[in-house]
């Protein structure tokens, strides 16, 4: 037997950290040196200050105290929801674009011409008809993700190379079978693909969604510290951000390194 | 099963520019049952067209082809297929790839996974069963691909140059292995090749063909007996005769 795929693992290259600890030190050292004279600017003291009445304030003292489960809890969901539903929704246009010709003439073109336009830009509309709240910017998020997906499904239906289906055909599959026991998983490293790029856009478009139509969630906190001149609010809800998709990406692609170590190039990538 | 091509034309039109192409020109060939069959030709003559019309991937643009009487109109697991790309399902081990055939003919797997291990023992893969094809060598590889087709016993074998992506060595080990196990199944083969002498150790017919259309340029009768030895004066006379057929065919 093969050796089981790697498990998520955490390995930290000492390189990687010259960076961010250089920065940090920078940050540090203008503040202590007199440095920063825009009393605006944070320094790091403030915003550590920040993240503990983020995270464990207590009472109404200002609009982000102790809410930060309330705020990750939130925009965690919102994303796994859009990612997920914009994912599946992808998946099956996707693949029934890709296999079949009169579905392609009929849905391709319209999807072609949305594309273009900034998935933001349907926000006004989003909020005109879903009001404010959780549906507007999860109806955003699951148009993002299902344009982003549905390209690479499509993609990858399309290049699934001809022999493969030939094979199956020759050894007895009929249509439901080439789909499900062929096309599928052969397109399954370009569908990756295509997720991975979702999940980023997930959370780009999400945030701005929070800012604007949700009242919650790190895009909230974000943009209303900004409206407040917390700006040790904002860098909080920016590393917020940054980490947790961050993390999204990470788990996509352990799951990808899981289930397709069959393709050699996509599972051997260092991604 | 008998083969039979009636007259059999193929053009293929290009969909952008409609320009036609004729891959085939007017083809009679009568494949006996049983009967290991070569088609033998320089690239671009035809044989891998041929190949996929018996296969049923293409369908003839004029003319008849049967299997057994009955007109071919698309692949089945009767007309097994080993292609020159292999095409393995990448994602199923050795198994899995044995027991595709049967899984989408909705078989006793039971039954089938008992057959499955006999031909993985027949082909000498016995120990890779849970490989993935990228986790094993390129004969390996085209043993899985035999065995796979093997599962579904089809009385038609097409092979499309099968072993040219081999060294030398793996390439003679894999003739004697295929002709040994043809001659246990005894289906009826049509081998596309373009090494002479692969044709000439494996066939009992070798079909010259010729370019630009392809068509039929001759045929030629190997009388050997089983097992063959490749530098026996017979072996050697009818490469020559091949070559000399084959040579104003070829253009660099």
């Amino acid at each position: 037997m093969p050796a089981p795929p790697s498990r998520f693992r955490v390995r930290i290259d000492p390189l990687a950290l010259i960076l961010p600890i250089g920065l940090l030190a920078i940050w540090w050292g203008a503040a202590r040196f007199g440095f920063i004279h825009n009393p605006l600017l944070p320094t790091i003291e403030d915003v550590g200050a920040a993240a503990r009445e983020w995270m464990f304030g207590a009472g109404n003292r200002y609009f982000f105290s102790g809410t930060w489960w309330r705020d990750l809890i939130g925009s965690v969901l919102r994303v796994f929801i859009g990612l997920t539903v914009g994912s599946a929704l992808a998946i099956l246009v996707g693949i029934l674009v890709g296999w079949y010709s009169m579905v392609e003439r009929v849905l391709d073109p319209m999807i072609q011409i949305l594309r273009p336009i900034p998935k933001t830009a349907f926000l006004p509309f989003a909020i005109l008809i879903f009001g404010i709240g959780n549906p507007p910017a999860l109806f955003l998020t699951i148009y993002g993700v299902f344009l982003t997906v549905y390209i690479q499904v499509v993609v990858g239906v399309k290049l699934v190379p001809r022999d493969l289906k030939r094979a199956a055909r020759m050894l007895g599959a009929r249509d439901r079978d080439v789909l499900l026991r062929v096309v599928l998983p052969a397109a399954m490293p370009s569908i990756f693909a295509g997720i991975r790029v979702g999940a980023a856009y997930a959370w780009l478009i999400l945030i701005l969604a929070e800012m604007l139509a949700v009242g919650e969630g790190f895009g909230f906190v974000l943009w209303r510290g900004y409206e407040n001149l917390r700006m040790d609010v904002v860098v909080m809800g920016m590393l917020c951000i940054g980490l947790f998709g961050y993390l999204t990406d990470r788990l996509i692609v352990a799951a990808l390194r899981r289930n397709l170590s069959w393709a050699q190039d996509v599972a051997e990538t260092k991604l | 099963m008998t083969i039979e091509l009636a007259s059999v034309s193929k053009v293929f039109t290009d969909a952008a520019t409609g320009v036609d192409t004729v891959a085939l020109r007017d083809i009679n060939l009568t494949i006996a049952d049983n009967e290991f069959c070569a088609l033998l030709g320089p690239s671009g003559c035809g044989k891998t067209t041929i190949l996929n019309l018996i296969a049923g991937f293409d369908t003839p643009s004029s003319g008849t082809l049967e299997v057994d009487g009955a007109r071919v109109v698309a692949p089945g697991p009767d007309r097994g297929v080993i292609f020159q790309s292999l095409s393995l399902f990448p994602w199923l081990s050795a198994m899995d790839n044995l027991m595709f055939g049967p899984r989408v003919r909705r078989l006793n797997l039971k039954i089938e996974r008992e057959k499955a291990q006999d031909l993985i023992r027949l082909v000498g893969l016995e120990g890779f069963e849970n490989h993935l094809p990228h986790e094993l060598s390129g004969g390996m590889q085209q043993r899985v691909a035999i065995a796979r087709v093997l599962m579904n016993e089809p009385r038609v074998l097409l092979a499309d140059e099968p072993f040219a992506a081999l060294d030398e060595y793996t390439r003679r080990a894999m003739q004697e292995e295929f002709s040994r196990i043809w001659q246990r199944t005894r289906a009826t083969v049509v081998f596309v090749t373009h090494n002479i002498e692969e044709a000439s150790f494996l066939a009992d017919r070798i079909v010259v063909m010729g370019r630009k259309p392809g068509h039929v340029k001759a045929m030629l009768t190997v009388d050997e007996a089983r097992p063959r030895n490749r530098t026996s004066e017979t072996m050697v006379a009818l490469t020559r005769e091949a070559l000399d057929l084959i040579q104003p065919e070829i253009v660099v």
